[in-house]
């Protein structure tokens, strides 16, 4: 029925828009392959054993994953309960609350990395202060750890956000009535219902904290085995072994590609 | 029916051409110069154009081993200023470059900020448990004569170990020293530019470590005589007195 009427207010055969659509869609997908092959086609399994094998390269991925995982830990721990504060609670200025949240993504990360030192750098807001209690954040992993949440969480937390605000409120009042508490409510019908959310913020959250450049050398520098992850080590191999940066680049794209296509598969997939 | 797509596509053909082709203008120079090269070149830039209306030079600044990987890559560039020998003969690998010639040479000093918080008073303080030393990457430049420096100064294991971040190119090391979050650094004198001289304390090094620049045209490149030009320019009084006016010694 919506079919019909649809073609009735757009003269021209269904056909055509297909045609229109599979073209710009496929140029859209072979703009995103292209480079995907660009950098296979320049690896060798050689290579990537090499690579794989090197003690330097070894500690530059496990470091990123430690990085990431615990960016990701701390994200949880502090995104989710901004969201539902930012989907649930009325306070005064949240709307510029919700801003702030999302700034770091359209921030360029090197202004992170910099609006980051200027508040924890050694010389920054509380830099004497995080001194006293023996924190030294710039040039240590946790200032790695630090730069990637920054970067990092804004996604998490908009994508939890959007489900909390999507949740049902009646399932939450049904409960309520059944005489659960707040916290229960929380654990027994809300969570569960924003889980599929959960799962696809997380994957977003550690994809994004894995690739993370910019804000880590700004913030952190580019420290051999305490802030130099994945990232800073392909941009470091670029400028003394190219193809070492590109098997480097191809084994950073490949652990992303699994994590986000074994998430999205999951939750996607209907 | 298609004839509206068509149109439309016509005049998304006609704007990409328009943005694709360059407006009848000066013949872009494309110049890869290290980064501690800056002020010094852009001077040269404003005279150069001066005196050829008919050119515009770009720049790229980047540490030079960034610069020799791009032009190994195949990256179009006339013109290639390095701040070592070592990534000149890797462009020169490229079998690309024509002849290299060096143009100016520097020295190398230590910086700490201004309040020295990591109570650096000589190069021997480098060696010091603690001491947060900043240096440009070991295929930097800047890094590479700096480890030489350290190794002259039979320091190298000790200083070394309190590295805490290698940097691209110079002027990272002059901003993670100026801005108080590194407590030392080694860099080229003509880093400490006006702009940031007055956050940075300079300490001599004695050692004999001479940053020699080398510059070289392309064989490939699309301007050829406005390339040689170039390196002839800088070659010549013109050009030596701007590198001098920044600090740059005679090669």
């Amino acid at each position: 029925m919506t079919g019909s009427s649809y073609r009735s207010l757009r003269p021209g055969s269904p056909g055509h828009a297909h045609v229109v659509l599979g073209l710009l869609g496929g140029a859209a997908l072979l703009f995103f392959v292209a480079p995907l092959v660009g950098l296979i086609s320049r690896v060798t399994p050689g290579h990537v054993a090499a690579q794989l094998g090197s003690p330097a390269v070894r500690s530059a991925l496990w470091l990123s994953l430690e990085v990431s995982l615990v960016s990701l830990a701390v994200s949880l721990v502090l995104g989710l309960p901004l969201a539902y504060l930012l989907a649930r609670v009325e306070f005064p200025g949240r709307a510029l609350a919700r801003g702030l949240v999302t700034l770091p993504m359209v921030l360029p990360p090197v202004v992170g990395g910099m609006a980051l030192m200027t508040a924890f750098g050694r010389r920054g807001l509380l830099g004497g202060w995080l001194a006293e209690i023996g924190v030294e954040l710039p040039f240590s992993t946790a200032g790695a750890v630090v730069a990637v949440t920054f970067v990092s969480l804004p996604f998490l937390a908009t994508t939890l956000e959007a489900a909390f605000a999507g949740v049902d409120p009646r399932l939450e009042q049904a409960a309520a009535t059944l005489g659960a508490s707040r916290w229960r409510i929380l654990r027994t019908v809300t969570l569960p219902a924003i889980r599929p959310a959960l799962a696809a913020g997380m994957a977003l959250c550690w994809a994004r904290g894995l690739g993370e450049f910019g804000a880590t050398i700004t913030f952190a520098g580019n420290r051999v085995g305490r802030t130099q992850t994945m990232p800073l080590a392909v941009y470091e191999a670029l400028n003394t072994d190219p193809e070492a940066a590109i098997t480097l680049g191809l084994v950073l794209l490949a652990v992303s590609l699994g994590l986000l296509v074994a998430l999205r598969g999951r939750i996607g997939g209907r | 029916m298609l004839a509206p797509v068509n149109g439309r596509l016509r005049v998304l053909c006609v704007v990409m051409l328009a943005l694709g082709c360059s407006p009848k203008g000066p013949s872009e120079l494309k110049v890869s110069a290290a980064m501690s090269l800056r002020e010094a070149f852009t001077e040269f830039e404003a005279e150069f154009e001066g005196r050829h209306p008919e050119v515009d030079v770009v720049y790229n600044f980047a540490g030079s081993q960034t610069l020799s990987a791009q032009i190994v890559e195949g990256a179009q560039v006339d013109v290639f200023a390095s701040a070592d020998d070592v990534q000149m003969q890797r462009a020169i690998g490229s079998g690309r470059m024509r002849k290299a010639q060096v143009f100016a040479t520097s020295r190398l000093v230590l910086i700490t900020p201004d309040d020295n918080p990591g109570k650096v008073m000589d190069a021997g303080d480098l060696a010091r448990p603690g001491v947060r030393l900043v240096l440009g990457g070991p295929t930097s430049p800047t890094g590479a004569y700096a480890r030489e420096a350290l190794a002259q100064l039979g320091i190298s294991e000790m200083a070394l170990a309190n590295v805490v971040s290698n940097e691209e190119n110079v002027r990272g090391v002059v901003g993670k020293v100026a801005s108080g979050e590194a407590d030392a650094g080694i860099v080229y004198a003509t880093d400490v530019t006006p702009a940031v001289a007055a956050k940075l304390r300079t300490i001599e090094l004695k050692v004999s470590v001479t940053p020699r620049y080398e510059v070289a045209a392309l064989k490939d490149n699309l301007h050829p005589p406005l390339a040689r030009m170039f390196v002839d320019e800088l070659m010549g009084l013109g050009g030596q007195a701007t590198l001098a006016r920044h600090g740059f010694l005679p090669p």
